[in-house]
């Protein structure tokens, strides 16, 4: 894919210990490589929402940098072109964050770990353009999209859809009986987390679901759990062999499916049953770790991944763990509606 | 032992859900004489999939194959790896 940032910039992120960009940063840092996340993100959304082929050649990416006050840029507009025997089909969105905040985040850590600044200190992030002087990072990326396969949900098995709503541009069905595992084992297992394989795969129907307009849907359709993982409080360890098992009942059960993602929860408070309703210091279902969103760099790279949460959801009127599931907007992973469905 | 088709012989890797899909010949980028921790490497860079501290390692039909076996060693067979670090969420 040619990719091109306007203006030919380089993109650098900086730690300050104040607000004000006088003086200098407690870091700085070349991040325009984190800007092909954001490309690879608008091109797979793109496909997902229909307006992108997925099988287009002559890709083409423009990053415009939107200014705070330049050099300093407040995010990112992105836009892939695709051509087609029809003419050219783009898709733009904006995007806020990046793995550059994930970078920030660990260097404060970092910094705060060999003691050169104090815990309680603030460090302030900014984005700024510098000319480029190398050559350009971004281009030449590898751009796929994700495997799509033309069948109905009645086809695949899906005989009833449930509670729950879909978003128009990205509607994702969830098997209840999947879900309803997912809350048992999180509330089972408390504090110390649990998770496992999750199997489905994209579909593209005939006709968008009523209230959506894309045919691409995803079915998020089993979960796997396996003891060779392991959980412990605020961690939960993948085990390689236990995947790689997972991906061949994927195929064993024979609807082409894949492991699409994992899951994994939060933790729940067994003592208080009060998890949705009071302060806790266990995380929500919607506070993404650094950890976690190292599972979805490197071990489900792709952007069409969605990564489903179960824990504590503070406001819920439930007395049970909630599920939340993200997927990848804007460079951040940010909670989507969905809807369960019946096999 | 060397098969006889070696410089023939492809090998493709992809991420667990395979949506990243790499093919490689062992006549360019990689020989008969890099080793799989090697191959693993060039597929996360083709593929700019981040290491992030983490071990990589390679499976092929069910089974983790060794990062310092060379590629030249490996059976005929295993020619579809599946690429995946040890990881944990928080």
């Amino acid at each position: 894919m040619h990719v091109t940032i306007d203006g030919d910039y380089d993109v650098c992120l900086e730690l300050r210990a104040e607000r004000s960009t006088q003086g200098p940063p407690l870091v700085s840092q070349c991040v325009t490589e984190d800007l092909a996340d954001l490309v690879e993100e608008t091109h797979t959304r793109g496909v997902l929402a229909d307006v992108l082929p997925a099988d287009g050649r002559d890709l083409e990416a423009a990053v415009r940098p939107v200014w705070a006050d330049r050099p300093l840029i407040r995010h990112f507009e992105i836009t892939v072109t695709v051509q087609t025997a029809q003419g050219p089909r783009s898709f733009t969105q904006q995007c806020a964050g990046g793995r550059w905040v994930r970078r920030a985040e660990a260097l404060r850590l970092a910094m705060i770990a060999e003691g050169t600044l104090a815990e309680d200190a603030a460090a302030y992030r900014v984005l700024v353009a510098v000319p480029r002087r190398g050559p350009a990072v971004l281009d030449g990326l590898p751009i796929e999209a994700p495997p799509i396969v033309d069948e109905t949900l009645e086809e695949y098995g899906v005989r009833v859809l449930g509670a729950g709503s879909l978003v128009p541009s990205r509607p994702v069905l969830v098997n209840r009986r999947m879900v309803a595992d997912m809350t048992e084992r999180t509330e089972r297992s408390g504090v110390t987390e649990t998770g496992g394989a999750v199997l489905g795969k994209l579909l593209r129907l005939p006709e968008p679901l009523p209230g959506t307009s894309t045919r691409v849907v995803t079915v998020v359709a089993a979960g796997l759990a396996d003891e060779r993982h392991e959980g412990a409080p605020s961690s939960f360890r993948f085990s390689p062999e236990a995947l790689v098992e997972a991906a061949q009942i994927a195929r064993l059960r024979g609807h082409g499916e894949s492991v699409l993602t994992a899951w994994h929860s939060h933790g729940w408070g067994t003592d208080c049953a009060r998890c949705n309703q009071s302060a806790c210091p266990l995380p929500t279902v919607d506070q993404l770790s650094l950890d976690d969103y190292k599972v979805l760099e490197s071990l489900f790279p792709s952007k069409a991944t969605l990564m489903p949460i179960a824990g504590r959801s503070p406001g819920s009127q439930s007395r049970r763990p909630a599920v939340a599931i993200h997927h990848w907007c804007g460079g951040t992973m940010r909670p989507l509606r969905w809807q369960e469905y019946d096999e | 032992m060397v098969a006889a088709t070696l410089p023939d012989r492809k090998i493709t890797m992809t991420d667990l859900g395979g949506f990243k899909r790499f093919q490689a010949a062992l006549d360019a980028e990689l020989t008969p004489r890099h080793t799989v921790a090697q191959a693993v490497d060039h597929y996360l860079a083709q593929m700019r999939i981040p290491k992030n501290g983490l071990d990589f390692m390679a499976f092929s039909r069910g089974v983790r194959l060794d990062g310092n076996t060379v590629l030249g060693d490996l059976p005929e067979q295993d020619t579809e790896w599946t690429v995946m670090p040890e990881v944990a969420a928080g």
